[in-house]
């Protein structure tokens, strides 16, 4: 019990600290954190990525459950700071929505993966994801804060939902891991079809 | 865990417990056809309107499937299906279907013109009451297989409306989950079939979704 408050007293002055120190900043970098965390869990292209992502590693368990959020907190970083590094690159949004189908069809799919793929594929994707935030800003790195709350909100979803995953046990419960992944896979297909088709 | 003689406290509520299930089923069976009366004039007017998709987001999405009723059919004679095939195909094919789904889908949004789209979504239906109604148990491939083909011309219907305004992903999301959650109810209907009057309704409700699917069938001949 002291540890769970413990715990708890050091999260709520992580939350805090931040917003006592910038208080008086016209954009507070707590807002900005959160304004980077509220994106990526309400856009739904990176949301559902992120979401398939987490359930592969589930599936997958083991190291992937260490090395999947790692590799997609790198990706993101990179991705949201190689803003004026690299020129203009349109077809990110496509390669966003590949990364849906892709990711949900391999959920679904449950085929042996090796180890490493779910942290490959994080590296990838989460380099992709987090350049399309210097695409919506027209070629301009955001800041810092607001990709720290990216990757945050990210880990969030990573973290939680393939610890979840990984617990289920029960054989209708891994088939609803697929299904979830058979819908994502959908959804990406379609509305990639969509972007492909020029509409 | 239930004692079947009925010579003690447990038997007497299982017998009371079946005597209620079979009433039940004999009533919803009794009205059954009175009930698809009231409920025809929906009927086969699924997707009439591929542009009425609303404002384009999850909420149109979501109604997208519910407004037809061979599709919501259908799509419940899938999960029918899979509770009386028991698992794996009970989870098996729900997983088959969005994935199938989305090749027809990304036929529709490609404006590939797959032939007989909404003859196929009728077809369905029929078959899929058919099937369930004669409680048929084909080997899981074929099951597989029936429903991932029917899965195409659903798809390609859902494809064709996916809204070039709004969200897409956000249309596409809340069809494919109300898609899912007709599967869900499916299955759940299906659990009856533990009970001797549960099997009789569930193969009634085979009949209904098959004389929905005849009657789509049958209305551009003479309604439209």
């Amino acid at each position: 019990m002291s540890r769970v408050a413990l715990f708890v007293a050091w999260a709520c002055g992580l939350v805090l600290v931040p917003v006592s120190a910038w208080a008086q900043d016209a954009v507070p970098p707590a807002a900005r954190v959160a304004a980077g965390a509220r994106h990526v869990l309400t856009e739904p292209d990176h949301l559902l990525a992120i979401l398939a992502l987490a359930l592969l590693a589930g599936q997958v368990g083991r190291r992937a459950l260490l090395w999947t959020p790692v590799c997609l907190a790198a990706g993101l970083v990179v991705g949201a700071l190689s803003g004026s590094a690299l020129p203009l690159l349109a077809q990110v949004e496509t390669v966003n929505l590949t990364s849906v189908a892709i990711l949900g069809a391999l959920v679904a799919l449950h085929a042996p993966l090796p180890i490493a793929l779910p942290g490959v594929l994080g590296l990838v994707f989460g380099w992709s994801h987090g350049y399309a935030n210097v695409l919506d800003l027209g070629g301009t790195t955001p800041p810092l804060a607001f990709v720290l709350g990216l990757v945050a909100g990210g880990l969030g979803v990573v973290v939680a939902v393939s610890l979840s995953t990984s617990a289920l046990r029960a054989g209708w419960q891994q088939i609803a891991v697929r299904t979830v992944g058979s819908w994502i896979c959908a959804i990406g297909a379609m509305v990639l079809a969509l972007q492909l088709s020029g509409e | 865990m239930i004692a079947r003689d009925g010579g003690n406290v447990f038997g007497t509520v299982a017998a009371r417990a079946r005597a209620d299930a079979n009433a039940i089923g004999h009533w919803m069976l009794r009205h059954a056809l009175a009930w698809s009366l009231v409920l025809l004039p929906t009927v086969g007017f699924a997707h009439v309107d591929p542009a009425g998709a609303g404002d384009g987001g999850f909420v149109s999405g979501l109604w997208h499937p519910v407004t037809g009723l061979d599709h919501v059919a259908a799509m419940v004679a899938v999960g029918l299906w899979g509770a009386q095939l028991g698992t794996p195909a009970m989870w098996l094919l729900p997983v088959v279907f969005p994935l199938m789904m989305a090749i027809g889908g990304v036929l529709g949004v490609i404006g590939t013109a797959v032939p007989g789209v909404g003859v196929g979504v009728a077809a369905s239906a029929i078959l899929l009451g058919s099937v369930v109604a004669a409680e048929a148990r084909p080997p899981l491939a074929v099951a597989m297989l029936m429903v991932g083909s029917f899965a195409i011309f659903h798809g390609h219907v859902h494809g064709t409306a996916l809204p070039t305004f709004g969200v897409p992903v956000l249309f596409a999301s809340g069809f494919v989950l109300a898609t899912g959650v007709l599967h869900l109810c499916g299955i759940v209907i299906g659990l009856l079939r533990r009970w001797p009057a549960g099997r009789l309704m569930i193969r009634g409700a085979g009949v209904v979704v098959a004389l929905v699917g005849a009657y789509s069938l049958a209305i551009p001949s003479w309604w439209r």
